[in-house]
């Protein structure tokens, strides 16, 4: 039921109801404010009979007594205004909830891990060199950085970083498939020369320092034997130090330029260590002839 | 209603039966046959009927409603005087 409230001012302000009850209007939460202004609220449908009657001035039957009749606010509205002074611990409260909230959006109260969650002492370190924890600060700057780091964990796939609210998510996956990259069968010699030394993790050595090898020559077996003899399969993992020598005839212009190009026929640079060089120039060029060390290594 | 008319009965005049109220004690009230409101605050209402006036007195008084001679008194209603002055 939408009420309107109306105000009527007045000496003895009571007598002016008397003319409402008469054209049976029904008055609702009668109050007297004053000594000279009574309240109350009548239906809406009512209030163009209400200013009928009493167009703003009235004068009673003595002709002596004025009444002015006013509209107050929406009751609606009225009743909440009036109900929140009197609890006026609600609307502050409420108020402060909300700003508490707002406040601690900035923050992180829970990490939850969605996914590997084997990894997740990993994970947490990862978001600690990140600068991210429970009851800290949440900035999202040094994300790349914290998932480039997860991503270096075996397996990891799939990570992502998300804040919802005052829960930081951080979603891993790996991939299910991963299968051994390990490379199976013997160690070769890739070039002649001297073995330097061989170790040997798995499998069987197959030379010893001092030997010269060929290439293609087995350094490492891919297998070991038990003590019956038996010979079991394994991908090799090893090392192997060989000393080799390096001698052609090199069309160029200088001996730099001859040493170049020879280095460049080497092969394989980061592997090799150069121990003594001798050029000699000859009719077409020069003569270069390198001695040097080469590292080699199989699943390592 | 039977209960108006039994009193009705002993009473004189069918103005009597027109004029009644329900009252709870320490509560909120009901008048049927109102003419008419005299001067009223939240501690004092008087009322006037066809034949007495009616003095209520109590705490928070507010006129929940007024229509057609019927009055609903909301409140505390601690006393109610019956005066014989009607309207």
């Amino acid at each position: 039921m939408l009420l309107q409230k109306i105000i009527i001012e007045g000496a003895f302000p009571e007598r002016a109801l008397i003319r409402l009850k008469r054209e049976k209007i029904p008055l609702f939460y009668v109050k007297k404010v004053e000594k000279n202004r009574i309240l109350f609220s009548i239906k809406r449908k009512h209030t163009e009979k209400v200013f009928a009657i009493y167009q703003n001035l009235w004068y009673n039957e003595n002709g002596t007594d004025i009444y002015t009749v006013k509209k107050c606010g929406g009751d609606v509205g009225f009743r909440l205004v009036e109900t929140l002074k009197k609890r006026i611990g609600l609307p502050i409260g409420t108020l402060v909830f909300a700003l508490l909230c707002l406040f601690l959006q900035n923050f992180i109260l829970q990490i939850k891990i969605v996914g590997e969650t084997s990894y997740r002492r990993e994970i947490l370190q990862a978001l600690e060199h990140g600068g991210l924890g429970v009851y800290g600060v949440y900035s999202d700057k040094n994300n790349p950085q914290i998932c480039a780091e997860i991503f270096k964990l075996d397996g990891v796939s799939f990570c992502s970083i998300q804040k919802q609210g005052v829960t930081l998510f951080v979603e891993v996956r790996t991939n299910p498939f991963i299968t051994s990259t390990l490379v199976e069968g013997d160690m070769l010699a890739e070039r002649d020369g001297e073995v330097i030394s061989v170790c040997a993790l798995r499998g069987t050595a197959q030379v010893k320092a001092g030997d010269k090898v060929k290439r293609g020559q087995t350094l490492v077996g891919g297998y070991f034997c038990k003590q019956s003899g038996e010979q079991v399969p394994v991908e090799v993992i090893a090392t192997a130090k060989l000393r080799c020598v390096y001698e052609a005839q090199i069309s160029a212009q200088t001996q730099e330029e001859a040493f170049a190009d020879a280095y460049l026929q080497l092969g394989n640079a980061q592997n090799i260590q150069i121990e003594n060089k001798h050029i000699t120039p000859c009719e077409n060029g020069f003569i270069v002839l390198l001695q040097y060390t080469v590292w080699q290594a199989i699943n390592l | 209603m039977r209960l108006y008319e039994e009193i009705s009965k002993l009473l004189d005049g069918e103005a009597f039966a027109l004029s009644r109220c329900l009252l709870i004690p320490l509560g909120c009230g009901y008048f049927q046959g109102v003419k008419a409101v005299g001067d009223f605050s939240g501690e004092k209402i008087e009322l006037y009927f066809s034949s007495a006036k009616l003095c209520v007195e109590g705490r928070d008084l507010i006129i929940k409603k007024y229509c057609d001679g019927d009055l609903i008194l909301s409140g505390k209603i601690l006393s109610v005087k019956v005066l014989e002055e009607g309207v």
